[in-house]
């Protein structure tokens, strides 16, 4: 006899045995009751705009791309700790605004070692 | 405290951050050829020695009277003897080896403000490591250090291994990184706070079991950053490939950063727990075996340096395994020491390597240093010095740090780890005498093949102060002692 014992995981057991079962039943229906027969190999080929490939898809691309990204999140995480000052600040006061304001002093600092050191000039 | 006053006392930790952002400031305004550069290291080595001033003058010697350590910003930072001795003695490995900066900096292609700043970060990332009180200090300047040496290890881009190294250090790093800080999660899930002043003052972590894996990742994590068994995998390869200046600086400072922070965590959270003793004592063991061993089969020194390297951290973690078991001081006073002489042996040692050039090229090989005595003197009497040193060889400093250690162990009845530490001992003097033999007693290669000028000048001179302190705490130990054995002074109370 099983006893089934109610926490605070029971609700996400349920839920992940469920969507296992409903995913495994849904591949398995279309894999059996598909259409079979047509193997060929022009099948599995990939395709481009519904035509065969027209170049070889591995061209290089400059690494100012990876640069931005990363600069990018950078500066998204910088916001992201700025928001809860944003929300906070009356409660924090002067010393809050200085300590923010040297935060934000330092990550310009930053930008602008980074943009006179060329990181901009795409040529 | 007002925050001028608590800035006023992290002031050691501020002059390298403004230091850094200075040279920054300036590099950034003048042109690539500019005069100016000359006097980077001159502006640098004033914020490190107004640093250091300010380290020295706030020791307390006092160690009859114990007092309550500085806590400063909400007791995120604790301020005690050991941080100010162990900045100390990063301070100065950064000083010798930017006595040498300048003309280095010339002669590679690597932008100076950015060398100097990322010094000075990972100076500031150590020192705020040292002081850290709280689990997310730690944690934030644990990863500044860590990424300001990715990014040194990588900077002059020499050779596709440099690259290598890099990406070895990087991977890795962030690994272990991540084990410290699931560690601390866990250890905060028990405790309920992140201050490790007061996990220190909790009589007992109720899950015994889950303590000790928390204790136990977290020192995977340390271990691997200071390089012990079996978490050292990275040390060869990123000591061979990383440029041998920054190679001199890294296996130093990040070891004592690493140090000072597993005593740390020793002293406050791992002393009551299970267990504790015995991991480090396997660890100690391992590090001791692997590091003398795999040194012997090696064909270029640096590689073998770097497994040296491995067996010094060894020999340091005697000092934190019979502390652990027996809470002596005098037992991390001893490790603090083996640090201190550890810092200047090997820094000499790499530096030496970096200064011997063979036609253009740095003599990697034990065969490149082939009779170099009868070419340079007084380069191969220093390092024999240093390797004398590194042997543990009388009256150098390696020596003395060995037998104070080994004295301490000793009184506390852990004689198969003496045993233990003595044969390995005797088996490194085989590949530390080898280059010895290589200077004195085999003829060079080609004559005069070794450059009669200078390289880089200044380096003669960080070369001769890491022979001259080697000698210097062999011969006259005391006064040093006196230094390391403050360091117990306010540490956190338990």
């Amino acid at each position: 006899m099983y006893i089934f014992l109610l926490s605070n995981w029971t609700n996400a057991v349920i839920y992940i045995s469920i969507l296992f079962v409903i995913s495994l039943a849904i591949i398995l229906i279309s894999y059996i009751f598909g259409p079979q027969g047509d193997k060929r190999a022009e099948k599995l080929a990939p395709y481009e705009c519904g035509v065969p490939l027209l170049d070889d898809s591995r061209g290089r691309f400059s690494v100012k791309f990876y640069l931005i990204a990363i600069l990018f999140i950078l500066f998204d995480i910088e916001t992201v700790f700025l928001i809860p000052w944003a929300l906070t600040f009356r409660t924090l006061g002067w010393t809050g605004l200085f300590e923010v304001l040297t935060f934000i002093l330092v990550l310009g600092f930053g930008i602008i070692y980074i943009w006179k050191r060329g990181i901009f000039d795409w040529d | 405290m007002t925050l001028t006053q608590q800035l006023g006392f992290i002031s050691p930790i501020l002059y390298p951050i403004v230091g850094a952002f200075s040279i920054l400031t300036i590099d950034l305004f003048v042109s690539k050829e500019h005069k100016i550069k000359n006097v980077y290291p001159l502006i640098a080595l004033i914020f490190i020695a107004l640093s250091a001033f300010s380290l020295v003058q706030s020791i307390q010697w006092d160690t009859q009277n114990a007092v309550e350590p500085i806590y400063v910003f909400s007791k995120a930072l604790v301020l005690d003897n050991l941080y100010r001795i162990a900045s100390l003695f990063i301070l100065v490995a950064l000083t010798l080896l930017f006595l040498f900066a300048s003309n280095y900096l010339k002669h590679i292609r690597v932008s100076e403000g950015e060398y100097y700043a990322l010094l000075f970060f990972a100076v500031t990332g150590m020192m705020l490591m040292i002081a850290s009180n709280d689990f997310i200090t730690l944690f934030f300047s644990l990863e500044i250090m860590s990424i300001s040496t990715y990014i040194l290890t990588g900077l002059t881009r020499e050779s596709s291994r440099t690259t290598e190294a890099t990406m070895k250090y990087f991977i890795m790093g962030a690994f272990a990184t991540s084990f410290i800080l699931y560690g601390l999660t866990l250890f905060y899930g028990l405790s309920g706070t992140i201050y490790l002043h007061l996990i220190a003052q909790m009589i007992q972590i109720e899950n015994q079991g889950m303590a000790l894996l928390a204790m136990t990742l977290i020192l995977i994590g340390l271990a691997f950053k200071i390089g012990a068994v079996p978490f050292h995998m990275w040390v060869p390869d990123v000591y061979e490939g990383a440029p041998t200046a920054i190679t001199a600086f890294m296996s130093v400072t990040v070891k004592v950063a690493g140090f000072s922070v597993l005593i740390r965590f020793i002293w406050t959270l791992f002393s009551g727990m299970p267990f504790s003793s015995h991991l480090l004592l396997y660890i100690t063991m391992a590090t001791l075996l692997i590091g003398n061993l795999y040194a012997l089969t090696q064909t270029s020194v640096k590689r073998m340096l770097a497994y040296s390297s491995i067996s010094h951290t060894g020999y340091a973690l005697i000092g934190l395994t019979v502390f652990s078991a027996t809470r002596d001081p005098q037992a991390v006073s001893a490790t603090l020491y083996y640090l201190f002489t550890y810092t200047f042996m090997t820094l000499g040692a790499f530096l030496f390597i970096f200064y011997i050039r063979t036609s253009q090229k740095e003599a990697e090989l034990y065969e490149d240093f082939a009779g170099l005595a009868t070419e340079r003197p007084w380069s191969a009497f220093a390092m024999t010095v240093l390797i004398l040193s590194l042997a543990g060889v009388p009256p150098m400093g390696g020596f003395f740090s060995k037998f104070y250690l080994f004295q301490n162990a000793l009184h506390h009845q852990f004689y198969g780890l003496v045993i233990f530490a003595v044969f390995g001992t005797m088996i490194s003097l085989y590949y530390y005498l080898k280059v010895i033999v290589m200077m004195y007693m085999k003829p060079a290669k080609n004559v005069g093949q070794f450059k009669e000028e200078t390289p880089y000048f200044g380096l003669t001179l960080s070369m001769a102060l890491s022979v001259l302190f080697t000698v210097l705490l062999g011969l006259a130990p005391t006064r040093f002692l006196e230094w390391v054995s403050a360091w117990s002074v306010g540490i956190i109370f338990g």
